[in-house]
């Protein structure tokens, strides 16, 4: 479903002079799997994220991305969304004066029409999103409110959920969903994607610690240090990397 | 939009094109030079006045609305311009709130080739009257507005509002606004937005005047504008001269560009780069429109500024 090819970006940190972020990454996810990357603060891991998503100030300047064998690198952000590529933000935006409601029915009709689907009609979203809603534990009242607008870091993130749940993505990026999230609202988040799991569906959880993937169980897990995937392994990699800490792969990459 | 129609060209009354007679019978008005109505004490209006003035040469007039005590009045006041030609429209007008008297006033300055308007409006409030305007300018070439209002009696409430959304070379908006509070318990708001683009400038005067007899006076101040291109160019220059003791007043001015990271996020959830401009546009543009009191004339305004209707 997506495979990155070595991968190197760069940012612009002064007129000029850039900065490698990303250096040399390789990675594939199969249709139906769930991956994580785990990997200390500064090793690229939200780089990754946003330049998936296509977001602007990065650049790439080596590999590709390949999205159902088609490289995604030059596609504007909406028309990845359009492909089913999804990223639940480490921050989403305060829209102060947008409202919720409007915010995701113009997101999905936006989709749909990408799609040549004609829009949804307006009791049917309203059915749709309440259900969803339900399903992430979300109280009514956010939807008449602005997009994120005073809403806790817990609620900003039940909403990145609640996006995920509507829009339905063939591949969603959980950028630290985990932060900010007390138990009982990771084990809500988790059960929200949880129920997006389908074989044809598949997810990379970035993630600076285990805890999350006690809910969400990854088939695959990657360790990112310095811009590189350093090491990759099964679940129980994320339970060896609780235990040890990221100083022992440092030191293996190190003396390697 | 349901209102009485009353259409001028070039400052001359349209009697075929007007709905003179859905004008209850004690609105006196005269027609013949400019425009002049008197709301008197008698009169019920529960639909709005939507003059419109339709333009295509320079044209001098002037209007005088008068509302009497207890009287509630919507005004709707819309120019267009019927060529692309460079012509210019001078308007002074006067607008009297008696006691208790409501004023609801819209005016909408459509898209123009070459009109150049220069208005003036002063406006004199009695004890408790009620002024709320509501002034668009959809891209007029050239725009100067004068707008002095006087509390002249206690308790009178003024609220103005502005909104300027220029996106030619050469447009050019210009606001010179005077609250002059002179008696005491008085309250006035000014909010205006403007959002630029290309080479276009907007300038923002603004002043409110607190008497030494004015206590207990609560002014606010605000103007806001979003560059959307490097070219355009935003003078504003809020001003306070206060004189009384006891007051309120606060005054602000910002000035920003587009969010680059909130519209990744729209685009983000598929929406287009245009549609994302376009809500984030009619977010900043919220604060003054959704204040607009009358549903359809709202809806109106958006329509007609191609914002989102509902957010």
């Amino acid at each position: 479903m997506l495979s990155i090819r070595n991968l190197h970006v760069s940012i612009q940190v002064e007129p000029q002079q850039s900065k490698e972020i990303l250096r040399g990454i390789n990675l594939d996810i199969a249709p139906g799997t769930v991956h994580a990357i785990m990997g200390p603060n500064g090793s690229g891991k939200s780089t990754l994220s946003n330049v998936l998503a296509g977001r602007a100030g990065y650049e790439v300047t080596a590999g590709e991305i390949l999205f159902d064998q088609q490289n995604i690198l030059t596609l504007a952000p909406e028309e990845r969304a359009a492909l089913g590529v999804f990223l639940a933000f480490q921050y989403p935006l305060e829209i102060p004066g947008v409202n919720n409601m409007y915010f995701l029915k113009t997101a999905l009709n936006s989709l749909r029409k990408q799609r040549d689907l004609p829009p949804i009609d307006a009791m049917d979203f309203l059915k749709l999103i309440k259900n969803k809603m339900q399903a992430v534990g979300m109280d009514e009242k956010f939807l008449n409110r602005a997009v994120n607008e005073g809403f806790s870091g817990g609620e900003k993130k039940r909403n990145e959920i609640l996006q995920m749940l509507l829009l339905e993505p063939r591949f969603a990026i959980l950028d630290e969903t985990d932060s900010g999230l007390d138990i009982d609202a990771l084990q809500m988040v988790a059960k929200g994607v949880n129920s997006l799991r389908h074989s044809e569906r598949s997810l990379l959880v970035v993630t600076h610690y285990q805890r999350l993937l006690n809910y969400i169980v990854p088939d695959v897990v990657h360790v990112m240090v310095q811009g590189k995937i350093i090491k990759s392994g099964g679940k129980e990699l994320a339970l060896t990397l609780e235990e040890k800490g990221y100083g022992w792969l440092e030191h293996q990459v190190a003396s390697s | 939009m349901k209102a009485i129609s009353l259409v001028f060209l070039n400052g001359t009354f349209v009697a075929e094109q007007s709905m003179l007679s859905a004008l209850p019978s004690d609105v006196a008005f005269d027609f013949t030079k400019g425009v002049s109505l008197h709301f008197p004490k008698t009169v019920m209006m529960d639909i709005p006045i939507h003059l419109l003035f339709l333009t295509n040469k320079n044209v001098v007039f002037q209007k005088k609305i008068i509302v009497a005590e207890n009287v509630q009045v919507s005004i709707i006041e819309e120019h267009v311009m019927l060529q692309a030609v460079a012509c210019a429209v001078e308007m002074t007008a006067e607008i009297v709130l008696e006691k208790l008297a409501h004023c609801y006033y819209y005016k909408k300055h459509n898209k123009t080739q070459g009109g150049h308007y220069l208005n003036s409006l002063q406006v004199i409030q009695k004890n408790q009257s009620h002024f709320a305007m509501w002034t668009s300018d959809m891209g007029t070439t050239d725009l100067k507005q004068q707008v002095d209002v006087v509390l002249q009696e206690s308790h009178a409430t003024c609220q103005l509002h502005g909104l300027y959304a220029l996106n030619d070379d050469q447009e050019s908006h210009q606001q010179d606004i005077k609250i002059e509070h002179v008696a005491p318990h008085g309250t006035s708001a000014m909010f205006f937005k403007g959002i630029l683009d290309q080479q276009s400038r907007a300038n923002f005067k603004g002043k409110v005047h607190v008497h030494k007899t004015a206590t207990q006076t609560k002014a606010l101040q605000a103007n806001h504008t979003l560059l959307l291109s490097h070219k355009a160019e935003v003078r504003t220059q809020p001003e306070l001269e206060i004189h009384a003791e006891d007051i309120q007043c606060a005054h602000g001015a910002t000035v920003s560009e587009v969010d680059d990271a909130a519209l990744f996020y729209l685009r983000s959830r598929g929406m287009n780069k245009d549609n994302a401009l376009r809500m984030l546009i009619s977010a900043f543009t919220a604060e003054v429109m959704h204040k607009i009191p009358h549903h359809d004339i709202k809806r109106y305004f958006m329509k007609e500024l191609g914002l989102y209707e509902e957010y």
